[in-house]
Order: structure tokens, then C-alpha cells, then sequence
């Protein structure tokens, strides 16, 4: 262990030595040069560099990516073109080893665009579940022609809240480039509630307001979990769609208590008469002590004259009503 | 007399195979879980999650404090520096009578608030909330209480203030790497069943250089008890922990690390402050309410060192110690005596409690008994002393086998020590543990037992703190604290 250790240390420093300096010339400077020219400072031949220092180039150049420093992304580019690199990788991803594989995908995933989704796809269909969910994710990064087609399906059998961050990193990377297509195409074809509770977040996420209406109707359906009736409320909220008001307020009684405070939330951002009268309403009816701070605390932030709010504080009877309204006057409460 | 003789030393022999056996499983199904563990969660994962606030969960830090004016303001520091986009350090004070909340006043500009204090778990009055007035320590929250003479009473008011769904239960005489929270979120990210707990490594902070309340140089201690217990730590996370891990069935999430989701608590009722050992029986009680509630639930370990803590820097805190974790064990199996071969706590009822009763509470009681059996031997010229030299030989290279891989599998997770002649120093230790520390902790053990059997001395163990930026040296001078 200590002799590969050892070994591992010696090749980085031989990598850092030979290269970090040119690279950090190159990769942050002003100028915008060609591959050619960037070979010809690396000392880059045919075949010079060798197969083994291609993963320590890798990791040298993507932590003086992390320098805070402007890169120049077209000669970063081309940087990576002229030691072959997205090849070498692509080919790592070929190897039937799972530790090879996993680092294989960090590494084209870290590099961004120009990995060719071909090599990602055949990962797609691994039987390691870290490996494919984890390729699936970077496929939606690098593909251009079917970059969405891991949506359908609930995206995987074996979706987690780490797909969630994944598949969210890789949106937003899309977004940069593009607009996204409506999210609600596969709100209405997925049957996992988690998946489609995380769809409707990244709906509120990217604001894509046109799929406010059907949100409302898929809310006002009976068969529809809690937990995603919960995640309508809160990115109908989001989008400030005002005319989910009165949908909210009406499956107000209806609905379990994660929903309801899920619409108290959604209410403090939609605001408006109706919110306030609704909350001042319910605040009455509440005998909940978490619901009764969440109440006032959204009813704080949408009664801009203070009129409700100042009515409700003359009622209060405990002391525990006192400090929420003091609570949340002093500025000190975070929805 | 022939045939007792002859059934114990049997009994004995099966016993030690069985605990071999399982040892060695364990040794194997933790080296495979530490491997998984590092092929999934990588810096990368971690990058990813501090790089989208938007999504990750928010996590609390309870820790307690007890007269810790030595290190409050170190801890508090580390703690507040932790390496995670959205969280908050809840520090219960709990009724300290030395300076300890006057530093934390003085120290992070902290004023009293109006807060609208809910008890879902009952504790002792909760006096104030304090908040600081600075925007950099913005993610503070101090909680003032009476004191209830217990760090499960403690915690209970910290989990009433915490704010988000997964808290850190901790301690202010340990510190946490600044990765922690990524590292033990992402385990809970990653699963489709809800992970209500997660543990992790803890080790000692005795000889290592801190500065700001951040750990800059690790070293094994210097000190002869806290370097046996160093091995031993490693041990029980790396080998048995994780091992366990596997099957889901890990017994207990350390009192002085662990990462929980605060709505099974509560629905569990929290921390008892009765318990001797408050960490295994709020796991079990965890256990039992989710197989109670039919509902599905992963306890996890990860092989990293996410938590430092002091050990004991003298027999006498040993003692006291051991005294109290031989308490909390037997305590353990008479408060939950039902849970035990009960079929509708499924792995807890059938592998959990009876492996916990079999191997770790009635090992000290078998190990005595058989010390005193060896003598009654020897006196009476029954001791085949060729066979005898020779089993004593493999257990003791069993043991040391077993600290040798749980040392391997600490540097194959992340080499700590700077140099690998600091791990020889936990070698040599693990060859002396059997002979210089082991028969003391058997002895302690039993101690516990007998004291929670005549119920006296039922006194929560006193620490020496000697502060983290302090050397051994300064030991003499350190404030002796009593809970």
C-alpha cells in the first residue's frame, strides 16, 4: 500500500513538474491559440505522451480549473484535444472495471462537452446501479440529439435524492445552452412519486409558468400523492402563479398536513387578499404550534400594511403566541 | 466435578471460535463495504452537493455543553466552519456553573431572542435562546437551560430548537473534519429507503495539532490509554461497524457522532434521560418504532474519520468510563429484555441484541469466570500445558490479526499519520492490548454491571478536559468537570 502510495506521488510530481506551468500559461491566458501551437509549447508529439500520464494530466488540469482565475475555454479545449485526453478517457470507460469505470465517468463528467455521448450511452445499461444511473445523468449533459430520452421511464428503477442532485446539475448545464422543453411531458408519463415530485420542483426550479395550469389540475386530482401535491403547492409558489390561489385555498381542508403547509408557504409567495384573509382564517382554526408559527411567519411577509397581522397579535392569550409574533417582528424567522 | 470441567472448557472453545468466525466475516464484509464506500462517494460527489445549495438538505449540529469552558469557543469555531452549504450549530448550555456560556456570549456577540420554543421531546426548561447579533456567526444558536444532569437531556433541547429534518448529534469536547456533513449526507441521498441514522469513525484527538478548532496535524496520542483506545476505535468502526453495515443490522450510532433524522426521534420520544448508555437505546428505540410503524429504514456506516474526541488520559476517567458503558449495556438489555428473540423486530430481535448480549455482555463475565477457572486448574495440575501454550498463542495472534487489518483498512481509507512510523506505534500497542489494557476494561466492565446490580454510584462519568490547543503536558492544569 505504501509503495503504491509512494509511486502515485512520485508520477504527480513528475506530471506537475513537467507540465503546471505551461498548462496554467496556456489554459489562462488572454490569447486564444491552436492545437498546433499548444502541441508545440507542451513539447506534444506523436505518441510522446504516455498512456499512464494521461489520468495525472487529467487531475493537473482540472484542479487549475478550479484556480480562481479566467480560463480561457477555447484554449482549455484544445488543451484536452492535444493530449488526447476525452479518447483516453472514453476508452477507460471500455475496460469492464468498475473502479476504472466510476473514475472514467468523473473525469469526462469534470471535463464538460466534447465527451462523445456514444461511449457514456453504452453505461447506460450497466448493471452496476451507481455506474448507470451515474452515466444516464452525464449522458443528458453531452448528448445533443436525445439528450431528455432518460426522462421517460421514471428515469431509473432505482431513482434516489442523488439522482435528484445529478440530473439537476446536468439541467442546469442544459439550460446555459438552450431553453429546456416543458418538464410537465414527463410529469404526466412517470409513475414514481418521487421522480415526479422532483420533475415539478425543477419546474418551479427553471420557472417554465406555462405548466401552471395543468399542475393545478394534477393537484386538484384525488389520486395524486401527498408528496407531490405537496411539491405542486410549493412550485406553484415559486412561480407566483396567482391563479393557483383559490385552488390551494379550496383543497386546503382536504388535504393531509404536509400539504397544508405546503400551501401556507405556497400563499406567503403568491400573496394577495384572499392569501391574507385565508391565513388570518385559518390561524383562528390552528391548533398545530409548527403550523401556527408557519402562518404567521407567510402572513408576515405578504400583509404589507401590517393591518391583519397587528388585528391577530391583539388576540393573543400564551405566552408562546407572544414570542412568535415578536419572533417574527424582529426579522429573526426564516420560512 | 470431571464433567463441569469438561463442559465449560467446551463451552469456552466454542465460544472463542464463534467469536473468531463472526470477527472474521465482519473483517471481510467491512474491507467490501469500505470499497463500495469509496467507489460511490468521491471528492467529486462531495463538489457537486456544495455546489448546488438550492437542492441539498438542510443539516443541524447539536452538541451539548457542560462546564466546557476549556474548548467551547475552539469547538464552536470548528463547528461553525464545517464545509457545507446549508446548516446550523445549536449549542445547548446546559446549566453550565463555569464560564462556559459567558465566553460564548462574550465570544460570538450573541443577544437574546424571542423564540417560539416548542418541547417535543421532554427536557429540562429551556431558560433562553441566544443568537448572534454578527452576521458571520449567523448560523449560531445558543440554548440556555436548566440543567438536567444528563447529555440526553441536553440533546432533547437541542433537537426541540434544531430547524432542519437531519441533525449531527455530537459533543463540545469533539471535533469534526470539515467535510463531515458531505460526507455523511450523501449515504442518505443515496438510498431509495429512508436512512434514519448514519454513523462514522471516531478517534482520539489527544496528541493532535489543532488550531482554531481545526485539526492541522494528525498523530496517534502520546499517551498509553488513549493510544490503546485509538486501535480500539478503529476496531469497532472500521471492521465490526462496518461490517454490520452490510446486513443493516449496526447495534448502536455513537453518543459522540452521529447523523439522525429528527422526525423518528421524536416519534420515538427522544433521548432518555435515564439511560446509562442514551446512544444504543435511542438506536434501538429508532428501530423498534419503524419496524412498529411497518415502515422501511437503513442505519449506515462510513469509514471515514469525521470525529475526534478526547480520550480518557488516565485510568481514573477510564474507569469511570467503562464503569458507565458496562451500566448503559446491562441497563440496555433490561429495558428492552422484550425486543430480544422477539420475531417481530426481525434482525434486531434475532442478530442485534442477541449478538450484543452473547459477545459483548457476557464476554467480560466469561473472561473473568475463566481467569478464575484457570487458576483452579493450575492449582489442581489439570492444565495441559502444551496445549495450552498453543491456544494461548492463537487467541493472542488473533487479536493482534484483528488490529492489524482494522490499522489496514484505516490506512486504505485515508492515511491520516503523517508517517508510516506513527502507525507502528499503534502496532506495537495492539501486540501489548491483551496484556496492558483488555484484563482493565474487563475489570471496569464488570464494575458497571455490579454497580447498576446494587444501584449505586449511578454518577455521570467526570471528563478531564485539557482543552484542544493545549499539550499533554498542561494535563495538571486542566478543569475537572463533573456531569
Amino acid at each position: 500500500m505504501a509503495k503504491k502510495r509512494k509511486k502515485f506521488e512520485k508520477r504527480k510530481n513528475i506530471i506537475k513538474d513537467q507540465y503546471e506551468e505551461k498548462l496554467t500559461q496556456i489554459i489562462f491566458s488572454e490569447q486564444d491559440y491552436s492545437q498546433v501551437e499548444i502541441k508545440r509549447k507542451l513539447n506534444i508529439q506523436e505518441g510522446s505522451v504516455e498512456k499512464w500520464s494521461k489520468s495525472y494530466i487529467s487531475k493537473l488540469i482540472l484542479d487549475l480549473t478550479n484556480k480562481e482565475m479566467k480560463l480561457n475555454v477555447k484554449n482549455y479545449r484544445e488543451t484536452l484535444k492535444a493530449f488526447e485526453l476525452h479518447a483516453y478517457w472514453e476508452g477507460q470507460l471500455r475496460n469492464k472495471n468498475v473502479k476504472e469505470e466510476g473514475i472514467a465517468l468523473r473525469i469526462l463528467d469534470d471535463m464538460s462537452e466534447d465527451a462523445s455521448s456514444n461511449a457514456i450511452s453504452n453505461k447506460t445499461s450497466s448493471q452496476n446501479d451507481n455506474l448507470r444511473k451515474h452515466a444516464k445523468s452525464i449522458f443528458m449533459k453531452f448528448d445533443s440529439n436525445d439528450a431528455f430520452k432518460f426522462l421517460e421511464n421514471d428515469f431509473d428503477k432505482d431513482f434516489n435524492a442523488l439522482d435528484e442532485v445529478r440530473i439537476h446539475d446536468a439541467l442546469k448545464d442544459k439550460a446555459k445552452l438552450k431553453t429546456l422543453p416543458p418538464l410537465i411531458r414527463w410529469v404526466n408519463t412517470a409513475k414514481n412519486e418521487y421522480f415526479i415530485a422532483f420533475l415539478i420542483q425543477e419546474i418551479g426550479f427553471f420557472n417554465q409558468v406555462d405548466s401552471a395550469d395543468q399542475l393545478i389540475e394534477i393537484f386538484k386530482d384525488v389520486q395524486t400523492k401527498d408528496r407531490v401535491k405537496s411539491q405542486i403547492a410549493l412550485t406553484l409558489g415559486e412561480l407566483n402563479y396567482k391563479k393557483a390561489t383559490a385552488a390551494l385555498i379550496e383543497g386546503y381542508d382536504t388535504n393531509s398536513s404536509e400539504v397544508q403547509q405546503s400551501i401556507i408557504h405556497a400563499l406567503g409567495d403568491l400573496g394577495g387578499y384572499d392569501a391574507i384573509l385565508f391565513l388570518e382564517k385559518i390561524y383562528q382554526e390552528t391548533h398545530n404550534k409548527d403550523t401556527l408559527i408557519k402562518i404567521l411567519q407567510n402572513l408576515y411577509m405578504i400583509d404589507e400594511s401590517k393591518v391583519v397581522f397587528s388585528k391577530l397579535k391583539k388576540t393573543i392569550s400564551t405566552d408562546f403566541e407572544r414570542s412568535i409574533f415578536d419572533y417574527i417582528e424582529q426579522g429573526l424567522s426564516v420560512r | 466435578m470431571e464433567g463441569v470441567v469438561f463442559v465449560y472448557q467446551y463451552l469456552i472453545f466454542f465460544y472463542s471460535f464463534l467469536m473468531t468466525v463472526i470477527y472474521i466475516c465482519l473483517a471481510v464484509f467491512g474491507y467490501i463495504n469500505i470499497v463500495r464506500n469509496k467507489r460511490k462517494y468521491t471528492a467529486k460527489e462531495e463538489e457537486d452537493l456544495k455546489s448546488l445549495p438550492e437542492i441539498v438538505p438542510g443539516i443541524s449540529v447539536v452538541a451539548p455543553a457542560y462546564n466546557e469552558e476549556v474548548i467551547v469557543i475552539d469547538n464552536v469555531r470548528s463547528l461553525l466552519n464545517l464545509d457545507y452549504p446549508n446548516f446550523e450549530v445549536v449549542i445547548v448550555n446546559d446549566g453550565s456553573k463555569d464560564k462556559t456560556l459567558e465566553l460564548l456570549i462574550e465570544e460570538f456577540d450573541l443577544i437574546e431572542i424571542p423564540f417560539p420554543y416548542i418541547q417535543k421531546v421532554i427536557c429540562q426548561p429551556v431558560k433562553r435562546i441566544l443568537r448572534s447579533s454578527n452576521e458571520d456567526f449567523s448560523r449560531l444558536t445558543v440554548v440556555d437551560k436548566v440543567n438536567g444532569g444528563t447529555k440526553a437531556d441536553a440533546m432533547n433541547a437541542g433537537i426541540n430548537v434544531a430547524k432542519y429534518d437531519y441533525f449531527i448529534n455530537t459533543d463540545v469536547d469533539c471535533l469534526l473534519a470539515r467535510d463531515t456533513l458531505l460526507k455523511c449526507i450523501l449515504p442518505v441521498l443515496d438510498s431509495k429507503v429512508r436512512v434514519i441514522a448514519v454513523g462514522a469513525t471516531l478517534r482520539m484527538v489527544n496528541s493532535c495539532e489543532v488550531n482554531n478548532g481545526v485539526i492541522t496535524r494528525v498523530r496517534p496520542p502520546q499517551r498509553v490509554i488513549p493510544t490503546f483506545q485509538e486501535t480500539e476505535y478503529l476496531r469497532s468502526y472500521l471492521l465490526a461497524k462496518m461490517g454490520w453495515s452490510m446486513f443493516n443490522v449496526i447495534p448502536n450510532v455513537s453518543g459522540g457522532f452521529g447523523l439522525f433524522y429528527k422526525p423518528i426521534i421524536i416519534d420515538a420520544g427522544g433521548y432518555d434521560p435515564l439511560s446509562h448508555a442514551e446512544d444504543m437505546d435511542m438506536t434501538l428505540r429508532m428501530i423498534a418504532h419503524m419496524r412498529d410503524e411497518k415502515k422501511k429504514y437503513k442505519i449506515v456506516q462510513i469509514p471515514d474519520t469525521c470525529c475526534w474526541t478526547e480520550g480518557p488520559p488516565n485510568m481514573k476517567v477510564l474507569q469511570r468510563q467503562r464503569s458507565r458503558w458496562g451500566r448503559g449495556l446491562l441497563q440496555i438489555f433490561v429495558v428492552h429484555r422484550k425486543l430480544l428473540f422477539n420475531r417481530r423486530y426481525g434482525r434486531m430481535g434475532f442478530w442485534v441484541l442477541p449478538y450484543a448480549l452473547i459477545f459483548e455482555f457476557l464476554a467480560p463475565i466469561i473472561e473473568f469466570t475463566g481467569a478464575i477457572f484457570l487458576i483452579f486448574l493450575l492449582l489442581t495440575n489439570q492444565v495441559n500445558f502444551a496445549t495450552f501454550w498453543l491456544m494461548l498463542l492463537f487467541v493472542y495472534l488473533i487479536g493482534v490479526t484483528i488490529s492489524l487489518v482494522a490499522i489496514s483498512f484505516d490506512i486504505f481509507t485515508k492515511k491520516h499519520y503523517n508517517t508510516y512510523k506513527e502507525y507502528i506505534r499503534l502496532i506495537i500497542f495492539s501486540s501489548l492490548e491483551a496484556i496492558l489494557y483488555h484484563p482493565l476494561v474487563v475489570i471496569f466492565s464488570l464494575n458497571g454491571y455490579i454497580q447498576f446490580l446494587t444501584r449505586k454510584d449511578f454518577s455521570w462519568g467526570a471528563m478531564t478536559r485539557q482543552g484542544f490547543t493545549q499539550s499533554e503536558d498542561t494535563a495538571a492544569e486542566a478543569v475537572v468537570i463533573k456531569k
